[in-house]
């Protein structure tokens, strides 16, 4: 009888942890949604908000697997920052990339305008060499009004091509809320 | 009425047994035994006559009655002896006990199965959440960094780009300061009068 109830136990604890994870492993295959400060995307359920240390970040999602454990930042992440217009649109994006890859530490990749939506944009795709660690940005400039919104995606250069498909789960589903 | 007719029934089967056994007289046997078949005669004529007048009567012979008692005492005899002599054994009893509790302790266990269960569950589920708060990032689309010159140092990146223009801007005039009123002279004072 001890033994019966003792089977029944450790099934019935197994049966609901199970439902646990199946409901978890499930919500892994759709995607989050966020929504603030008059901007809306959708990123990885596996991918988390993170909390971004540069100037003029809205929000910085990131997959919380690609951690480096000395530095403690991950290092596949997308970062949306805002700025103020100044002057010009083309002005401030090449001003910013000039004084850019002016450093010895930042190449070019390459730049072009693309369309997201009905939105167009610039885009600038770059590599930078810190302490021997290779890293790719992709950085999408989108001008709305008197605002620069960016959108950086970044990932080790080795690993930029596999993470390509969840940059553009947030670049395409990346819109502006009136 | 059935009560005094059983009483007659039963000083009559008393009488009989009396007489066997020789403890009572002819002549008296014969006279109580004429006395009470008078009586009971009597109360059958009362009972024929509540019959024919719609009432209702026990319809049951002696012998009927008879009989229940005597299954009565034979009931009342095998209890008791079921009493004295069987007896329910001590396991019986303990095992009884036991499943009583064992249905407690199963009712418990499943409780707590299910919240220990729906515990790891819910903390399962929580576990991606939970790494929200420990994920930085340090990227960044304006990235500022400073570079050591032989002769200044210089910081690059639009965020001095943006300091500086506030920097230039012109300072607002000082206003100019009210002059201070002469003060009058004093008259001197004649001495020689």
């Amino acid at each position: 009888m001890k033994k019966c109830l003792a089977i029944i136990l450790i099934v019935f604890m197994a049966m609901v942890s199970v439902t646990g994870c199946i409901f978890q492993s499930s919500g892994e295959n759709e995607n989050k949604r966020f929504a603030g400060d008059n901007i809306t995307f959708e990123y990885p359920a596996s991918w988390v908000i993170a909390k971004s240390q540069a100037n003029d970040t809205i929000v910085a999602v990131a997959d919380p697997k690609s951690v480096n454990p000395q530095t403690g930042y991950a290092q596949t992440l997308v970062v949306i920052q805002k700025r103020g217009l100044e002057s010009d649109f083309y002005y401030m994006y090449n001003q910013n990339y000039a004084t850019l890859f002016n450093n010895s530490n930042y190449r070019r990749v390459s730049e072009g305008n693309i369309t997201i939506g009905s939105l167009n944009a610039l885009e600038n795709t770059y590599i930078v060499t810190e302490n021997g660690v290779k890293k790719k940005h992709r950085a999408i400039w989108i001008r709305r009004g008197y605002e620069v919104y960016v959108i950086l995606c970044s990932a080790l250069d080795s690993e930029f091509e596999k993470e390509r498909a969840n940059f553009d789960i947030i670049i395409n589903s990346f819109k502006f809320i009136e | 009425m059935i009560k005094k007719r059983n009483e007659l029934l039963r000083r009559l089967k008393e009488l009989e047994r009396d007489r066997q056994e020789g403890k009572i007289s002819k002549n008296r046997y014969n006279k109580l035994k004429r006395d009470y078949e008078r009586e009971l005669e009597a109360i059958k004529v009362a009972e024929k006559i509540k019959r024919m007048q719609g009432r209702s009567t026990s319809e049951k012979p002696l012998d009927h009655w008879i009989e229940k008692a005597k299954e009565e005492d034979e009931n009342r005899e095998k209890e008791e002896l079921v009493k004295k002599y069987v007896k329910e054994p001590a396991h019986m009893k303990k095992t009884e006990k036991s499943r009583k509790a064992l249905k407690v302790i199963g009712v418990v266990l499943l409780a707590l199965a299910f919240f220990i269960g729906s515990g790891f569950g819910f903390y399962l589920l929580n576990l991606g959440s939970k790494q929200t708060d420990n994920v930085l990032v340090n990227e960044s689309a304006f990235p500022t960094f400073t570079i050591n010159n032989t002769t200044s140092n210089y910081t690059y990146g639009t965020p001095s780009y943006y300091n500086t223009s506030k920097s230039n801007e012109p300072t607002p005039p000082t206003t100019p300061t009210t002059p201070t009123t002469p003060t009058t002279p004093t008259t001197p004072t004649n001495s020689s009068g």
